[in-house]
């Protein structure tokens, strides 16, 4: 039976790359995570964990590099499943990224650099990156923006969550020539995801002992839009009155970001303002070689940085700072359960940039 | 429609008095509108103001419009100063602002950003233009309910509206001497519409060699701004890219008490606003800062070419700012509204 239903999500996740309208493959509101998971693979007797890698392109080799040889030093039980999957270096096609989904399926946990997009339209609408998202269902982004000593930057002492949709929004691929010269583009928001990331927010918050989110909108302009996803994030804010709930306008969120960033603690948003949101707020602690993020499926875990950038110009001259890819590669750790070596990789790093020895 | 942006000769301006349509606008709005026009008084500047008020009103065939004494100001003299404006809710009919921008074509949105010596950011050494188209993008409103629990909203980007915005931000470049114009976008994710954006953006740069072009993604300009807003000169964008980046280059100089801003429409008409709320809070209690709308009041003198008088009000504010002895509550201080603006016109006439 556990087979049957492996089956059926397996389909149910291929055809999410195709229709808009259909069943998500995400469990309802009611039941828990551990209810319905699939055939989890056996443990190994030597008690290491399998990984999926993707190093990506632009410096993501090199991180991938530094993340090996600390936890080679570190003698840390986990063991990579390398693919190499790049659209710019055309080592991209269908075969590959199934090769990639089926590992990182079983596996469940993975570690990834960013895939680059290459800019000329190449008569396909959806990037590799957002393929894969779409594939596993990859609907939340975490993003931890904390400020460590040692950066001087403008604002110090920062400890924010971001937390983005990445399924929906504006990143839908949908756009066509209606006219000529006239280019529509849609940007589809439901109510089922915009729940389902309210309630993984909430979640989040509530395990983390936080005391507030606040969810970032613009549904003054975007009244039917982004107003479906206020008042889903109100709705389920109702389900837990011990965590504080505010909502704020995009620009001003942007504004009050770089005049009082402390005002804010949780935030969820849409996607778009997701990608802006991250980038700011990791340019506020240090910039993207220093925010380590997430992301989240029903099922499963990528680690990645916060600030997604192939920074090409930096490629083989060893100068891209790798401590948002080991960050996320000890938070890699905490999800694993292997907290002490968790601690030693971050104590490690943070120690490092205390010191200020070794700076990029 | 559009052509080419028909500015009268210069001497027009700088001998005559120029007409300028003034819109108080409401809350604090007729407080620092006096205050701006007397400033104005005490630096001598050859303006007439004409005050009108926009109260939206229902035209002929159930349709929304603007006072028509107002349009027929606004015609007449191109150019216009705003104060802030409430947004009714519920009243019926759509935002003032929106009306306004449709009925004179407001296609381009600048915001100068300069960092004002003497209120004190963690940004200093700020100086950019954002550039913001106005009238498509994100913002059409073209939203629909497909089922019940899915929503579907439209961006629309054309080729003229971008070709033209660019062509403006280029001519703005060349006009006010500054270096380079960078396009942002996010042509990686949204490859068709973004993607004739920027194509426009790059056709328009061959005609203006002289000008550096750079284009930039979205994300990463965000992430360089806050981290070192130096490199960035001119930013060009379509609508909601504009609506964030420019809030946020107002951040960084202090807020949208400091920050000026400008609508040019077609035909050479312009409107100059300052873009904060209407404070009902602090209304008729002459608490208010007109350092915003005095800013954009200053942006207006340099687009009708009267430079001297520009740089003279502009100097004066920015050294009693920076002398920090008479300001206003929000800049730290405690003077009224009234003493702020004497103070100002004080040093107008000092540099005289």
């Amino acid at each position: 039976m556990a087979a049957a239903l492996r089956g059926t999500l397996v389909t149910l996740v291929k055809g999410l790359g195709g229709a808009r309208m259909h069943q998500l493959a995400s469990r309802p509101l009611s039941v828990s995570a551990s209810l319905c998971g699939q055939e989890t693979p056996p443990p190994r007797a030597d008690g290491t964990f399998k990984v999926t890698m993707v190093p990506g392109d632009g410096v993501g080799p090199e991180l991938m590099t530094a993340v090996k040889d600390v936890f080679k030093a570190g003698d840390i039980p986990v063991e990579f499943e390398e693919f190499h999957l790049s659209e710019v270096q055309n080592m991209a096609n269908e075969e590959k990224l199934e090769q990639v989904l089926t590992s990182m399926r079983n596996n469940r946990v993975a570690i990834k650099g960013k895939i680059h997009t290459p800019m000329e339209y190449k008569g396909e609408l959806a990037s590799y990156e957002m393929k894969l998202r779409r594939k596993l269902d990859l609907f939340a982004n975490v993003v931890h923006v904390n400020s460590l000593k040692g950066y001087n930057t403008r604002h110090n002492n920062l400890d924010l969550v971001i937390i983005r949709e990445q399924t929906e929004g504006e990143y839908s691929s949908l756009e066509h020539e209606s006219a000529s010269g006239v280019i529509e583009c849609l940007k589809i928001i439901t109510r089922e995801k915009s729940r389902r990331i309210a309630k993984f927010a909430f979640d989040y918050a509530t395990k983390l002992g936080r005391n507030k989110v606040t969810a970032v909108h613009k549904a003054n302009i975007m009244k039917l839009g982004d107003g479906l996803f206020l008042q889903s994030c109100a709705e389920v804010a109702e389900l837990y009155p011990k965590i504080k709930y505010e909502n704020i306008i995009i620009d001003n969120c942007c504004m009050q970001l770089v005049q009082n960033p402390y005002q804010f603690d949780v935030l969820v948003m849409p996607n778009l303002y997701g990608n802006i949101i991250d980038n700011l707020a990791a340019g506020l602690v240090g910039g993207a070689g220093v925010v380590p993020g997430e992301s989240y499926s029903a099922e499963y875990v990528v680690f990645e940085t916060g600030a997604r950038h192939p920074f090409a110009q930096a490629v083989g001259r060893n100068i891209a700072n790798p401590t948002a890819m080991l960050l996320s590669a000890a938070n890699m750790l905490r999800h694993l359960n292997l907290v002490f070596h968790s601690q030693m990789v971050s104590e490690a790093v943070k120690r490092v940039i205390r010191q200020g020895k070794v700076n990029n | 429609m559009g052509g080419a942006l028909r500015r009268p000769a210069l001497s027009s301006f700088s001998r005559g008095m120029q007409t300028v349509t003034l819109i108080p606008g409401d809350g604090i709005g007729p407080e620092i509108s006096a205050a701006v026009v007397k400033i104005f008084d005490a630096a001598k500047a050859p303006i007439r103001w004409e005050e009108r008020d926009v109260m939206a009103i229902k035209g002929p065939g159930g349709r929304w419009m603007i006072p028509p004494d107002a349009k027929e100001s606004m015609d007449r003299s191109k150019i216009g100063l705003k104060g802030p404006l409430k947004t009714p809710i519920a009243a019926g009919h759509p935002s003032m602002n929106l009306l306004l921008r449709k009925t004179f074509d407001l296609y381009a949105n600048v915001r100068p950003c300069v960092s004002i010596e003497g209120y004190k950011t963690p940004y200093t050494d700020v100086d950019l233009v954002t550039i913001r188209e106005n009238t498509e993008g994100e913002y059409s409103g073209i939203e629909h309910v497909i089922v019940d629990g899915v929503v579907q909203s439209i961006k629309l980007i054309t080729e003229n509206a971008s070709r033209r915005i660019a062509e403006y931000a280029f001519e703005y470049a060349r006009n006010n001497q500054r270096s380079s114009v960078t396009a942002v976008h996010k042509a990686n994710i949204m490859r068709m519409s973004d993607g004739l954006f920027l194509r426009k953006c790059r056709e328009v740069a061959e005609d203006y060699k002289d000008i550096k072009f750079t284009e930039m993604y979205l994300d990463t300009v965000c992430l360089n701004m806050v981290q070192d807003p130096t490199q960035f000169d001119i930013l060009v964008m379509p609508n909601l890219y504009g609506d964030i980046l420019s809030d946020l280059c107002a951040g960084l100089i202090g807020g949208l008490g400091v920050t000026p801003s400008g609508n040019i429409g077609a035909n050479g008409l312009a409107i100059f606003e300052s873009v904060h709320g209407t404070a009902p809070d602090i209304a008729g209690m002459d608490l208010a800062n007109p350092t915003a709308l005095l800013l954009s009041a200053v942006m207006m003198l340099r687009h009708m070419g009267l430079h001297e008088h520009a740089s003279k009000i502009q100097t004066a504010c920015f050294d009693t700012i920076k002398e920090k002895k008479v300001l206003t509550k929000d800049l730290g201080g405690s003077s009224k509204c009234s003493e702020f603006t004497a103070e100002i016109c004080r040093r107008v006439q000092d540099l005289d």
